[in-house]
């Protein structure tokens, strides 16, 4: 501990002459404080992955193989124009520049960038998933999203990528069994007269067990390729490993407006707060008082329903389909969730910010197009919130920070796109 | 989850202090203190965690009289953010682990700044409670 004040110590004094664009020359600008340092480095280098424990093939080259086949491929929903990529699109960063993503119909939230998802404990906007490949199920089976089915992904999958799939998971239903399979069948909890769902309760429980083992199968498979999707340092990783080295390159690797965007983030502006860690993520949920989203009929509950869906969710953690049994460490986060938690009413998870500059339109249904009008929310906060309360801590952005400093550091954490082998199909 | 903080202990105790001398995620810490009505004498070991790293925490009661502590007391654990008004989005499990001793897994801090811990004890003897101020330092948790 104490060895570890004195770096910081030392760190603090050589930041003085490594802030400066010039050197030491710009007295106006102070040196970084050691706390400052500390805070900086807890930012930086991106983060490395998490491991998947639900998931025994998360790391399965096969897998991934497989598993961007299946990120890549219309012909998994209804109407055979609807694929992952439609929405995660890799030349946007795996989003896909709209305000609300649409499928086969139009949603209610904004596509999140793949980039860095592998390692939030919860899933979606609201968290009502908590694991990848768990989650990565849920868009096949929204109508509004692939609108496709259970047994109609399985006749799609033997038909189109059977090797690949035997080669990471066995066998597949025989043909035969396959021939008795319903050409679509799913559980629909809600909708039990659907004719999907009478086809489901006609078949038989070794059938549905069959069907959601495979079903299963490609949600852990695309997860072993979003695994590939880690993001990439940019400049202001280059700094801050520049920082840690006592580089005097480190000048001149921000400019002055990006290192007072950086000094506003980490300080006034509080922004650190939530954005905090190498995700610049807490992974919380907060309910910042966003203004209603454009053509969304009625109010969005965000975490305080996901945090009930997530524990009743067929495919949690250490269910039977989760290869982490539910006593184990695997299964925590679930197992400690509050629903109850008190400020989870309106909530939404906090964004990494990584490739932030990349990932418009912003917020958990794209309601600001820009960066600036971000900052320009912060910096005034009106309105009230749609349902429950703005976080309490929010206050609006002092008069000394400047959006366009805010904005200018903001566009430092861009990272190249991850390796080009995964940013299509491939053949 | 990381585990309880093995001996030798760092001791903190009072105000919290500033946040440049926030110690760094992975010191052992132990907090402590008379109850508020002076009925117990609690401390609280635990490593010092990351932001948003899942903890667990060790709780150790006696009576401030020195007398044996009565069967049937019990312990929970909670923190909160005063000036942010609002807990953990996780909740606490204390389980006995020994005579007069506790421990709490499911702890989270998902912010940093200041927190403080309520340590609430009940049982033959009364009911009291330790606040236990804490100050979380920033570096989040490795993945």
């Amino acid at each position: 501990m104490k060895a570890a004040r004195t770096t910081l110590r030392s760190a603090g004094v050589l930041g003085w002459c490594l802030t400066g664009a010039l050197g030491c020359t710009q007295a106006d600008e102070p040196p970084w404080s050691p706390q400052e340092l500390r805070v900086i480095f807890s930012l930086s280098p991106p983060p490395t992955l998490a491991p998947s424990p639900g998931n025994r093939v998360a790391d399965d080259d096969r897998a991934a193989q497989l598993g961007r086949h299946l990120f890549f491929d219309k012909g998994l929903s209804s109407n055979g124009q609807v694929a992952c990529a439609s929405c995660h699109d890799p030349i946007r960063h795996f989003t896909d520049g709209r305000q609300r993503a649409r499928g086969v119909a139009d949603t209610a939230r904004n596509a999140p960038t793949i980039i860095g998802a592998p390692n939030a404990p919860f899933l979606f906007h609201d968290g009502r998933k908590d694991s990848l490949w768990a989650q990565a199920l849920g868009p096949l089976e929204n109508d509004a999203e692939h609108a496709f089915d259970r047994t109609a992904a399985v006749h799609h999958v033997a038909a189109h990528h059977r090797a690949r799939y035997e080669a990471v998971f066995g066998p597949m239903p025989t043909a035969a069994e396959l021939a008795a399979l319903p050409a679509h069948a799913r559980p629909r909890p809600l909708d039990s007269r659907h004719p999907q769902a009478r086809a489901w309760a006609a078949m038989t429980e070794l059938q549905r067990a069959t069907v959601t083992r495979v079903f299963v199968h490609l949600g852990k498979a695309i997860e072993a390729y979003e695994r590939k999707l880690v993001p990439l340092p940019g400049r202001f990783d280059r700094y801050v490993a520049a920082l840690r080295t006592r580089d005097p390159s480190a000048a001149q690797v921000l400019s002055a407006q990006e290192r007072r965007g950086l000094r506003a983030f980490i300080g006034v502006g509080g922004c650190v707060n939530c954005h905090n860690g190498p995700a610049l993520s807490d992974q919380g949920f907060h309910n910042l008082g966003l203004p209603a989203a454009q053509g969304v009929v009625g109010v969005d509950g965000g975490r305080s329903v996901g945090a009930d869906q997530v524990r009743r969710d067929e495919f949690r953690c250490g269910t039977v389909w989760s290869d982490a049994t539910p006593t184990t460490a695997a299964c925590q986060e679930l197992r400690f969730l509050n629903p109850l938690f008190e400020d989870f009413l309106g909530a939404f998870k906090t964004p990494s910010l990584r490739n932030v500059a990349r990932t418009a339109p912003y917020m958990h249904a794209g309601q600001f197009a820009t960066l600036e009008e971000v900052v320009r929310f912060y910096q005034t906060l009106p309105g009230r919130a749609q349902v429950g309360h703005r976080e309490w801590t929010l206050r609006p952005l002092p008069g000394s920070v400047v959006a366009a400093d805010l904005v200018a550091f903001l566009q430092t954490l861009t990272g190249p796109l991850p390796d080009a082998r995964w940013l299509g199909p491939g053949g | 989850m990381q585990d309880i903080a093995p001996a030798p202990l760092a001791s903190v105790g009072g105000p919290a202090p500033p946040a440049a001398a926030a110690p760094l995620p992975g010191t052992p810490l132990e907090l402590g203190g008379r109850s508020k009505a002076g009925t117990y004498q609690l401390t609280l070991r635990m490593t010092v965690p990351q932001v948003s790293e899942l903890f667990a925490a060790e709780v150790r009661v006696s009576l401030a009289s020195g007398a044996a502590l009565p069967d049937g007391t019990t312990v929970t654990v909670d923190a909160t953010m005063p000036d942010h008004r609002h807990g953990m989005m996780t909740q606490p499990v204390t389980a006995a682990v020994g005579p007069g001793q506790w421990r709490a897994d499911g702890l989270k801090l998902h912010m940093q700044g200041h927190w403080v811990f309520a340590v609430d004890v009940r049982g033959p003897a009364g009911y009291d409670r330790l606040d236990l101020p804490f100050e979380q330092p920033p570096e989040a948790a490795a993945p």
